[in-house]
């Protein structure tokens, strides 16, 4: 526990030490405000957040594979992954401190986004559990898109050639729900598994939680999401450690 | 086999348990769910599980939805899909509820397909959105003695009425249809019903048949229609009596509407303080010197159902009375007794006013709520729900007695007026296990002996009848306090195609009787909660300022009316032959009231513009609030940060170098 808790440290200590952090937040919170404005939020007059929270995804879609390429990859560059393996630490423990505090990086930025709540607040009655779930279900999709990200992190050297595919397969992912794509599968697949991979995405899931509901189906997606692409992004380093 | 390839493999491995996971937990867990949202959204109430509990044989339900071609069709039909996703949950929760009394099916229609026949054959609408596919998106409900019900198209206007719409469809499929409207009144709704012959021979005498109420005949194209007498002893054979301005009621026909009521009958009530169709006898009000009684009440009835209405009192709101007259040779002005019921005066949750727009009322009264109805003795549980009201700027004004009417002068009656705080109710819909007005019965005249023929005078003794005194089944009465809201005055024009239907005056009625048809749990589902959630920050700057404008356009229109005056009393004060020095004053008056309009007028522009102006920089305010200050400060935070690490690292150099 305590070496989990070492890397944990150490590694959210790492996220303010060099300009990343602050390029990430200040782009985030940029345009989760511009975004929101931009599609109407002020004009249709509906005190909730479900303009801001439509956009989160896309925007995760971009931003979350950027704080996650550098996690192994930074670390497999420089060569201070034998470091890091060499101390008495487990590969899961190593792996498990960095997702949690890339994690709770992205919340702390989801919650400098408060100012959004205060403005729904003022300017009418919002619903306050819709406001809660619609964060709970981007601290999910965080999850969700960061454990993809650690695991091309993993995969890759290259940080770049991380980034794009953990953008892509994100992407993949979001936008499987949407009707154009499934339209575009169905063409080739049987019904069957294309309204399974209408199941697969995290839009759907992700709107099923915004929207108030809370279920079994939509928690166990995330959560089946991040601890699958974790364990194999685990096995994949515990496999290639000795290289 | 080498590494490499076991890695991969193992990782597919680990991706196809964790895909499979995801899809097994879609299926098993479809019951661990719950509902946060403040409304409830996606919780059945109470109603509708009555509703439910009531189905004895299955039920099937069939939801069509052309998922398949929703997907070829434009990304704005995704709307739909969300809807259609909440449609389905809702409707799964009913399938959960019913004891697997509902057969679920869900169907996607394909072009030519059975299905596709069987959707139109059902009389659910089509619209196509390519040249084979169509999109269909509705509802079918079905029982056993082929029954069938349909909703042809979930419009999302609807969406808070989504789950009165499903419940009322299979309500009225397991009910049998309560169809038979009894009307009672005292006036000649019903017109002479002659037969054509009656008709003509009244004619040829030079006189008309009395035409009935155009509302009548438009009931008459939906209902059965029968006439109640005023003078009844019981009301029989009628699944909902419209009581229409009851004036001066004998005893016995209170009584006959009160059994009616509590044994579960439905019942509509319009009463009138002053009712306008109802116009005074002159020659009988010369002959009795007394003023015509053009008023009606029921609150021997009102008072154990936990409401009254008070005499020569009527309801008035400034921001909705209507400019009318009512005497020939009369300028139009705000009559204050004339209102123009718009969206806010209408009831949201109620299924009879949620989609009304404009209900004019003329001297309607006041239902005002009496003492605490619950714990009063003779009162049982009762519950109201306002249908019709003013704004919250409407009071209540009366008149000292009908002569005041006779005449009505609208300036003087705008000043009886007082700007009030609270909303006035006109209509509301009283649910409730009622006790009986009368609980002792009532005494009638009864002919003494079994022949009254057989003896000159026959004798009449007193004789007490006697009826439940307590409801047996749910109570359901709706109130109107305006008669003329239904009348051929306010609600129908004439023109040269006949009547035509002004705003939602006659559908209020209708709606009115299509809830009361259904079940009691029925009329208890409200509505699903609205997902509306207003700027309460920008209408309150918008009420501001239009109250501002609304001060400064009275005052400019008392300025041109006091101008007008002056003019006026130049033009009789003149004497012949002045009329050029009359002449060049009054144009000149009339130039600087012309100036002083346009002035005004300047100045009514400049506060409109403000208005907006106002609302628009909250929103600038709060877009770059939003947009710039977390970013801005971070931004700052990491210069600071950035600067003071670099002098550090400078002056760590620098001391190494130095030693």
């Amino acid at each position: 526990m305590n070496s989990f808790v070492a890397v944990f440290k150490r590694e959210l200590k790492s996220y303010f030490t060099t300009p990343i952090a602050y390029v990430f937040l200040v782009v985030f919170l940029f345009f989760s405000g511009y975004l929101t404005f931009k599609d109407g939020f002020f004009e249709m007059r509906q005190a909730d957040m479900g303009v801001f929270f439509m956009n989160i995804p896309l925007l995760f879609v971009f931003l979350v594979p950027a704080t996650s390429m550098r996690l192994w990859a930074e670390e497999r560059r420089i060569g201070s992954i034998e470091l890091l393996l060499t101390l008495p630490i487990t590969v899961t423990q190593a792996v498990l401190g960095k997702f949690f505090s890339a994690w709770l990086f992205l919340v702390i930025a989801l919650a400098l986004t408060f100012p959004m709540v205060i403005t729904v607040c003022f300017l009418g009655d919002p619903d306050v559990s819709l406001i809660i779930t619609g964060y709970l279900g981007s601290v999910l999709l965080a999850g969700g898109f960061l454990s993809i990200g650690c695991f091309f992190s993993i995969v890759s050297k290259n940080q770049v050639i991380s980034f794009v595919l953990s953008v892509v397969t994100c992407a993949v992912l979001v936008f499987a729900g949407m009707p154009t794509t499934l339209n575009y599968l169905s063409a080739f697949l049987p019904a069957g598994l294309v309204s399974a991979i209408g199941n697969f995405s995290f839009q759907v899931h992700f709107e099923s939680i915004q929207k108030g509901m809370l279920e079994f189906k939509d928690i166990s997606y995330f959560i089946l999401m991040i601890v699958g692409w974790i364990v194999a992004g685990t096995y994949i380093l515990d496999e290639r450690k000795a290289y | 086999m080498s590494k490499t390839i076991q890695m991969v493999i193992g990782v597919i491995l680990v991706l196809v348990i964790m895909f499979s996971s995801i899809s097994v937990c879609q299926d098993i867990g479809k019951s661990l769910k719950l509902d946060v949202t403040e409304q409830r959204l996606y919780t059945l109430s109470d109603g509708t599980r009555a509703i439910l509990a009531k189905l004895r044989q299955p039920v099937a339900v069939k939801l069509y939805y052309a998922e398949t071609a929703a997907l070829k069709g434009p990304d704005q039909i995704r709307f739909f899909n969300n809807y259609y996703q909440y449609v389905k949950s809702l409707l799964e929760e009913y399938v959960s509820s019913a004891n697997g009394m509902i057969d679920f099916q869900v169907i996607d229609p394909r072009p030519y397909s059975e299905s596709e026949a069987k959707a139109l054959q059902y009389g659910l609408s089509k619209f196509s959105i390519t040249e084979e596919e169509s999109f269909f998106f509705g509802l079918v409900v079905q029982t056993q003695f082929g029954v069938e019900k349909v909703i042809p198209f979930f419009s999302p206007d609807r969406q808070s009425f989504l789950e009165y719409d499903i419940s009322y469809l299979i309500d009225t499929a397991i009910t049998r249809q309560k169809t038979k409207i009894g009307i009672m009144s005292s006036l000649p709704v019903m017109g002479d019903d002659l037969s054509g012959y009656m008709a003509q021979m009244m004619r040829m005498q030079g006189q008309q048949p009395e035409p009935s109420w155009t509302i009548v005949n438009q009931l008459k194209k939906q209902y059965e229609i029968k006439a109640v007498s005023t003078e009844v002893d019981e009301i029989e054979d009628v699944d909902i009596l419209l009581v229409i301005h009851p004036k001066e009621l004998p005893e016995k026909t209170l009584f006959a509407i009160d059994q009616f009521v509590l044994k579960g009958g439905r019942t509509i009530v319009c009463v009138d303080p002053h009712c306008y169709a109802d116009p005074p006898d002159q020659k009988a009000a010369m002959l009795s010197g007394a003023a015509p009684a053009q008023n009606s009440d029921l609150n021997r009835l009102f008072k154990t159902w936990g409401v009254e209405m008070p005499a020569n009192t009527f309801a008035g709101d400034r921001s909705l009375a209507l400019k009318a007259t009512l005497m020939p040779n009369q300028r139009p002005e705000k009559l204050i007794g004339f209102l123009d019921l718009t969206s806010q005066c209408f009831n949201p949750d109620s299924v009879i006013t949620a989609e009304l727009n404009q209900v004019r009322l003329l001297f309607a009264g006041v239902l005002q709520e009496t003492g605490d109805y619950q714990k009063e003795e003779g009162v049982g549980n009762i519950e109201r729900r306002t249908l019709l009201s003013t704004t919250n700027k409407g009071n209540s004004w009366s008149v000292s007695s009908s002569y005041e009417l006779l005449v009505p002068d609208p300036s003087q009656l705008m000043k009886k007026f007082v700007d009030g705080n609270n909303p006035v109710v006109m209509g509301s819909l009283i649910t409730g296990k009622f006790k009986s007005s009368f609980p002792d019965g009532i005494l009638i005249d009864a002919v003494k002996g079994e022949s009254p023929e057989e003896t000159e005078k026959p004798e009449v003794e007193k004789k007490n009848i006697t009826g439940l005194t307590e409801a047996t089944e749910e109570c359901v009465v709706a109130i109107f306090t305006d008669v003329d809201f239904i009348s051929d005055l306010v609600a129908y024009q004439d023109t040269f195609l006949g009547k035509i239907v002004i705003g939602d005056n006659s559908t209020l009625l209708l709606n009115t009787i299509d809830d009361l048809r259904g079940s009691s749990e029925l009329i208890s589902i409200r509505s699903r909660g609205s997902y509306k959630r207003p700027f309460t920050v920008v209408d309150a700057i918008e009420q501001k300022a239009e109250r501002e404008t609304s001060a400064e356009e009275d005052k400019i229109n008392a300025e041109i009316a006091g101008f007008q005056d002056e003019l006026n009393s130049i033009i009789s004060s003149a004497k012949e032959g002045e009329e050029e020095i009359i002449g060049s004053s009054i144009l000149q008056k009339k130039k600087d009231i012309e100036l002083k309009i346009h002035k005004a007028q300047r100045e009514l522009r400049r506060v409109k513009m403000k208005r907006r102006e106002q609302i628009e920089s909250l929103g600038n305010v709060l877009r770059n609030l939003n947009m710039l200050m977390t970013p801005g400060i971070i931004l700052i935070i990491a210069i600071v940060l950035g600067i003071r690490r670099s002098a550090r690292k400078r002056h760590y150099i620098s001391h190494a170098s130095d030693s």
